[in-house]
């Protein structure tokens, strides 16, 4: 019996995995995430489960509950109260962990703020900006945090130059964001 | 003599502030290549760009860390197997590729703001399975700076790109330093050479893997007293850098800390046994 459980922890011990990665994305502001997603709701996180897949890679389902919508595609509405998920690599199951940089990093029972696109052939969404594109809420207040990880930040300039630099914490509030949201349709519609 | 003591042993504190190379999470967690080059396979496949030129200037950036090092810890070959979809596979493979399907390829990043990522794997003790995937559907690249940008929404200077990839795929994190060719905060567009910062890093990373002599540019140990680990696995989440304050801003040494820390507790030391002897 003892030798049975010290192999399965050695096992498992030589199956945990970590991943160190980098990743460059480019920074977009609140207005930008606003006009580039098809989706904004705020939603409840239900559950993240994590999988292995291909080659022995974790990958995260993340359910969320829609609480409110605050931008919609009208062909393919999110309803209050429905639940979608969100698909993306990385997470911890059966002794492999896999952090990456610049994903969003959600927890169980948190409310967030997600910028959402759809991905057709598979059926799930992910987050707009990467890990821009979820905000924590707290109390009427969003919060985005990029200082977290290994993650490097190109700003493109009017003239075109690209500027780089690190994560930052953003602020917003439900209702400036409500704001930008309405702004940004009443611009589309007038492009129309 | 306590201010001689104390002169000494500040010049120590300084000098040994000036490296400002921080590990990424998998060489902070103690993995190290366990033999080198770490042979890269290389697809050119969707770059915009020759395979010849995509090769001359990827090899150009490895031996820029093969000659910073004196060891011949990068390769890369051209193969055309070698698919972005599989990058990121834990199969023992390390690939280099441009991806036009970059949301499916990289299994979840936005392709409208993701230029790159990069990264390994690390199981106990050991690396694996670096993968570096560009952004093919936004990102054009430079390779002579004097010609004008490509025409894709993002553009930068590829050699500068791969050198800093080549660096995480080394195992070293963001250097505070700007000028360093691991550094987020670059100030110019293009750093084509490393610093003694980064070749520092490297060298670290080098003599305290399996065919490292010692650990002659400080013990990575020693000084990280806040590592984040998350439930049982010896997995490390959320700060990618090393801090030795606890805090993931700025402001902080990371490897270089634990060299600082030494000269420190020297003083320290001296004072106080001054202290006495004056007494």
């Amino acid at each position: 019996m003892k030798r049975y459980v010290c192999g399965t922890i050695f096992s498992l011990a030589m199956l945990v995995a970590t991943n160190g990665s980098a990743t460059t994305l480019m920074r977009m502001t609140d207005d930008e995430l606003v006009a580039n997603s098809k989706y904004i709701v705020a939603g409840h996180v239900q559950k993240i489960e994590t999988r292995l897949e291909r080659n022995n890679a974790p990958f995260q389902y993340i359910t969320i509950k829609v609480l409110k919508v605050f931008k919609q595609d009208e062909n393919s509405p999110l309803l209050q109260n429905e639940e979608f998920t969100i698909r993306q690599i990385g997470g911890e199951v059966l002794g492999v962990s896999l952090s990456i940089d610049g994903l969003p990093k959600f927890v169980e029972n948190e409310d967030v703020v997600v910028c959402l696109e759809q991905d057709t052939y598979r059926g799930f969404y992910y987050v707009v900006g990467s890990a821009q594109g979820m905000y924590h809420v707290a109390n009427n207040d969003l919060i985005n945090d990029t200082t977290q990880d290994n993650t490097m930040f190109a700003r493109k300039g009017e003239n075109g130059e690209i500027t780089f630099g690190k994560g930052e914490v953003r602020k917003t509030t439900i209702n400036n964001l409500q704001n930008k949201i309405d702004n940004a349709i009443n611009n589309e519609e007038a492009a129309r | 003599m306590n201010k001689i003591v104390f002169a000494v042993s500040l010049s120590l504190v300084i000098s040994s502030n000036a490296f400002s190379y921080r590990l990424n999470k998998v060489a902070e967690a103690g993995a190290r290549w366990q033999s080198f080059p770490v042979a890269m396979k290389i697809n050119p496949t969707n770059s915009g760009l020759s395979a010849e030129e995509i090769m001359r200037v990827l090899n150009l950036s490895m031996d820029k860390w093969n000659a910073g090092t004196e060891v011949n810890i990068l390769s890369g070959t051209l193969d055309y197997n070698a698919q972005a979809a599989a990058a990121m596979d834990v199969d023992g493979v390390n690939i280099i590729a441009f991806s036009a399907n970059f949301r499916e390829d990289s299994n979840g990043f936005d392709p409208k703001s993701a230029v790159a990522i990069g990264g390994q794997y690390g199981n106990g003790s050991a690396m694996s399975d670096a993968f570096i995937i560009f952004n093919a559907e936004v990102v054009g690249w430079n390779t002579d700076t004097s010609k004008s940008a490509v025409e894709k929404s993002y553009s930068d200077d590829l050699q500068t790109i791969m050198m800093h990839e080549s660096g995480h795929v080394l195992g070293l994190g963001h250097s505070d330093l700007t000028t360093a060719a691991m550094s987020a905060s670059r100030q110019t567009q293009v750093i084509r050479e490393l610093t003694s910062d980064d070749v520092t890093g490297a060298k670290y990373l080098i003599s305290t893997g399996p065919s490292g002599a010692g650990a002659p540019y400080g013990s990575a140990e020693s000084g990280y007293g806040s590592t984040e680990r998350r439930g049982s696995s010896s997995s490390i989440g959320g700060c990618g850098a090393i801090n030795t304050n606890g805090s993931t801003g700025n402001g902080s040494t990371g490897a270089a800390g634990a060299m600082m820390l030494l000269p420190m507790l020297v003083l320290v030391f001296l004072r106080k046994k001054l202290t006495v002897t004056n007494n």
